[in-house]
């Protein structure tokens, strides 16, 4: 064990900055961003800290990241890791999942964490196969499927490297539909921030400062020290989200907003699941762009969300996603590949991740530090 | 869609959360930028779609109903800021 690596305060962020602790820099570039939430465990695997790291992924917390900093980010499905010990965000979407230099390390640490909990109400009961027996596989006759509408603020050499990836795919053999409609996917986003708010509001209602933690005892009533304690406790991030799904919970908006997005949930997830007929792998990039620059987007948080428009559906329906590394900006800045799969389908995912990284040869690329 | 400073204190209040005048004026802003994304969804027809709480087909997950150890009255209370006679210490509530 090595250490406990930085993050968002509460996993709400996609920068590392919103950390008590300050922010973590990337290795690849220390004026930018690592991503996050959590930053710490892929700029710690990158900058060669450790072998390998833990992360949660509530809407991309570990995919987003390990894009951002060249390493390999595995988010499973829903509930196959125990969340047993670790403090709830979004109940019906966190995840534990592990970061790594490459597929075969993410496959041995998931292999070592994954499995039913009865002390999770919410853990996966179907057995995890053994992940390290999908590598070195052929995935020739595989299907992958390109949506259509996973465009959506993406820059040119995200485009160029994941025009490459689709490529190296076809020259293994895999047949390419490109014609793939997953239209309720651009409402994932807005469907994320009102569901996983609205969860982290009822979460974090915990955070009283009666039983534990920080605790503002200077007020004159109960009232008093309970709004002071939360007031001064929780970051601009967290009070942010809070105020947030409260608001979306709220007596007159409860309809308009929570209950619109679970609807519009179920919509997203029909369409997968539509999709998984079709194809077995759904590829996108993991993020529109590369590391951006520490502050450049603290003060409008909504361009903040942004950053997790291609790693939201997956989060919003449960199913596995890996990002592996496929390549690099002309600015040799890492940029990621997301693979989804269907439910409980980590094996295929770590065999056809497995397949890329050797065809395309960029593991274990390390910055200089 | 504005959401106006009462409503930035109202759901403040629900929040048990402090807010100055400057933290009202500016979630007030930031808050309506936010929400405006969201309008989007109103246009999304779900007429008689069912909603989804949760990912997995599971319900009712209970454990047998049979005595298990539960957690010490002293663990509990291990990392209270105020405790009294074994309870958690707060300020009176009623007068």
């Amino acid at each position: 064990m090595v250490g406990k690596a930085n993050m968002d305060e509460f996993a709400m962020g996609s920068s590392t900055e919103h950390s008590a602790f300050g922010p973590t820099h990337n290795p690849w570039d220390t004026s930018l961003v690592p991503g996050g939430s959590s930053g710490g465990s892929a700029a710690a695997v990158s900058a060669g800290e450790c072998l390998l790291a833990l992360g949660s992924d509530t809407g991309g917390s570990i995919r987003q990241p390990a894009a951002l900093c060249g390493n390999v980010g595995f988010d499973p499905t829903y509930g196959r890791v125990s969340r047993f010990g670790i403090i709830a965000f979004g109940s019906s979407l966190d995840q534990v999942g592990p970061l790594a230099r490459d597929v075969e390390d993410a496959a041995t640490l998931l292999d070592c964490i994954a499995g039913h909990d009865p002390r999770d109400s919410t853990s996966n009961p179907e057995p995890m196969p053994d992940l390290r027996h999908y590598l070195h596989r052929d995935i020739s006759g595989l299907r992958i499927g390109i949506p259509t509408e996973y465009t959506q603020g993406m820059e040119p050499a995200v485009r160029d490297s994941f025009e490459n990836a689709i490529g190296i795919f076809a020259a293994l053999g895999c047949t390419i539909d490109r014609g793939l409609s997953l239209p309720s996917s651009e409402h994932a986003l807005a469907v994320y921030y009102i569901i996983a708010p609205s969860e982290a509001s009822a979460n974090l209602a915990r955070y009283d400062g009666v039983k534990y933690g920080f605790s503002d005892r200077t007020g004159a009533t109960m009232w008093d020290n309970m709004e002071q304690t939360r007031a001064r406790g929780f970051g601009e991030e967290v009070k942010r989200r809070i105020m947030l799904g409260t608001y979306a919970l709220s007596a007159g908006y409860y309809d308009a907003f929570y209950l619109k997005a679970q609807k519009v949930r179920t919509l997203i997830n029909a369409e997968f699941e539509e999709a998984f007929k079709k194809c077995d792998i759904i590829l996108t990039p993991t993020t529109p762009g590369p590391a951006f620059p520490l502050g450049a987007k603290l003060n409008d948080p909504y361009a903040m969300y942004l950053n997790d428009i291609y790693t939201l559906p997956a989060s919003v329906a449960g199913l596995p996603a890996i990002s592996v590394p496929s390549g690099l900006t002309p600015e040799g800045l890492p940029i990621g590949l997301q693979l989804i799969g269907n439910f409980n389908d980590e094996g295929r995912i770590i065999q056809t991740a497995h397949a890329f990284e050797r065809a395309n040869g960029m593991a274990n690329e390390l910055p200089e530090v | 869609m504005a959401i106006s400073g009462d409503e930035v204190l109202h759901v403040a209040h629900l929040a048990r959360i402090a807010l100055t005048p400057a933290d009202v004026e500016r979630f007030s802003a930031q808050l309506s930028s936010i929400v405006d994304h969201f309008a989007a969804l109103a246009a999304v027809d779900t007429e008689g779609v069912e909603p989804t709480a949760h990912p997995l087909p599971l319900s009712n997950v209970m454990r047998a109903d049979t005595v298990a150890p539960s957690l010490p009255q002293a663990t509990v209370l291990a990392n209270a800021p105020e405790q009294e006679d074994g309870f958690f210490r707060v300020r009176a509530v009623l007068e």
